[in-house]
């Protein structure tokens, strides 16, 4: 079996993987800090926009993005549509565990940084980022490892990744169980050792909480 | 702007793409919860044999992404599958139940485990077996705070029944695409489409949201022992932290 178009095949998929990855974690973390302003018409309606893209098949999110746009003049590549889309995506579902790892850090804390003079920025810099972070660290390594598996959608676009040239590969050699094969151990090899890495990490976040 | 002769088109197309949806996910959803709920069973065994069997193909399924399951299935023993009577309906009515299923297993499996040891120790003590002890005290308790868990699974489905589309299934992605190629306008196509989507889940999210709330009012202290993160998919950040609390005065 030809190994080479697996590779570049790969290469795509990690390509989408991590630059959604990359602009779901700005995005979670510009609604979560534009969520914590506290102005309520704003929170209202982020509150509702992440619900709606919560609520929509990546796959709607894509072709809105890859075919919808392109209808009013943006044209984007399979490539950076895909990004695009799953970055929204998973950037909704990010920005609520940014909430959550900011609300992890009680009222009172705040109200005892308050009393000692804090201003309401050195609080947040001094007081609730440091608790915080290592609290959203495990989502964010199980947003990259959900993308690893959404990066497959890039193929209905037509992004030449895993899927996309497996399917390729398996119409033109009749390879079928060997291709099959080989793309499940690349899933697995890939993603259960980043799934178990997060559960750990949880599982010590969660221990330093209690304690 | 798309007259309302075409709209009218589109929206015949698409109830009959509903139709398929509602089909694949109900199918698909029924089947997931009823397989999910036996792996986490057999995933708690005291047997380590089926124990690890068992984790190994939940974290199988987990791995691979569903749309993988769907292409190589479909495009790859299509014709091997079409023979023994399976179409593409069944195909992704099996795609998506080995891989929610799965999924839906861990946390059932998480909650299991959430429920403190002193409470196998007793039952043991009291003469329970390990199935009695899981029929008659672990899982009436897991089974309230669950529910919300399983509406959110629901949802899952319904979602990625949209790549159903990818391999020829009959539904509302699929009716969209061919909206957009009879009549060229994806934009409006496509945001219809998600419209279609939120009616369908917006309910479901808001509903399970609201589950969790009276779950906890209703089951306080037994909610309290599940994990809050396994449920929380689709829920508000600010509403998880106030049940959270108040759990934390339960316990």
């Amino acid at each position: 079996m030809n190994f080479a178009p697996f590779v570049s095949a790969l290469g795509t998929t990690l390509q989408v993987a991590i630059g959604a990855w990359i602009l779901s974690i700005l995005i979670g973390l510009l609604i979560a800090a534009l969520r914590e302003l506290e102005v309520r018409a704003v929170d209202r309606a982020l509150g509702f926009l992440v619900t709606l893209v919560r609520a929509t098949p990546e796959l709607v999110l894509l072709y809105i993005v890859f075919f919808g746009i392109a209808y009013v003049g943006v044209r984007f590549d399979a490539i950076p549509a895909a990004v695009i889309a799953l970055g929204i995506s998973e950037g909704a579902f990010l920005s609520e565990y940014f909430r959550g790892a900011i609300l992890t850090v009680s009222g009172r804390q705040r109200a005892a940084a308050s009393s000692l003079g804090m201003s309401r920025l050195q609080t947040f810099r001094f007081v609730v980022l440091p608790q915080a972070v290592p609290v959203s660290i495990p989502p964010v390594v199980n947003a990259f490892v959900g993308l690893l598996k959404m990066a497959t959608l890039a193929a209905a676009v037509g992004a030449p990744e895993l899927l996309y040239v497996a399917r390729e590969q398996m119409a033109l050699t009749g390879d079928i169980l060997q291709i099959a094969f080989l793309v499940v151990i690349v899933y697995v090899v890939i993603t259960i050792p980043l799934t178990l890495a997060a559960s750990e990490l949880e599982h010590r976040v969660r221990s330093r909480l209690v304690a | 702007m798309p007259g309302p002769q075409v709209w009218q088109e589109w929206l015949e197309l698409m109830g009959k793409g509903l139709v398929g949806t509602l089909q694949l996910s109900l199918i698909s959803s029924v089947l997931t919860i009823l397989v999910g709920a036996v792996l986490a069973i057999l995933a708690v065994s005291q047997f380590a044999v089926v124990r690890g069997f068992t984790r190994a193909w939940i974290e199988l399924f987990r791995a691979i992404p569903v749309l993988a399951l769907m292409i190589l299935m479909y495009f790859g023993f299509g014709p091997i599958a079409a023979q023994l009577g399976i179409n593409a309906f069944a195909i992704a009515v099996i795609c998506l139940t080995l891989s929610m299923s799965s999924y839906q297993a861990e946390i059932f499996r998480g909650a299991i485990r959430g429920v403190p040891a002193t409470q196998w120790a007793a039952a043991s003590s009291l003469g329970l077996s390990h199935g009695k002890t899981l029929r008659l005290v672990i899982i009436p308790q897991i089974i309230p705070p669950l529910i919300p868990a399983v509406v959110n699974i629901v949802v899952g489905v319904i979602k990625l029944s949209a790549l159903a589309s990818l391999i020829t299934v009959s539904e509302l992605s699929l009716a969209a695409t061919q909206a957009v190629s009879i009549s060229f306008y994806p934009l409006h196509v496509y945001v219809l489409l998600g419209g279609f989507y939120a009616v369908l889940i917006l309910p479901l999210i808001y509903f399970s949201r609201w589950l969790e709330k009276w779950t906890q009012r209703r089951f306080g202290m037994v909610s309290a022992a599940i994990d809050r993160s396994l449920v929380s998919k689709y829920s508000d950040a600010k509403d998880e932290a106030k049940l959270a609390e108040e759990e934390r005065k339960l316990v």
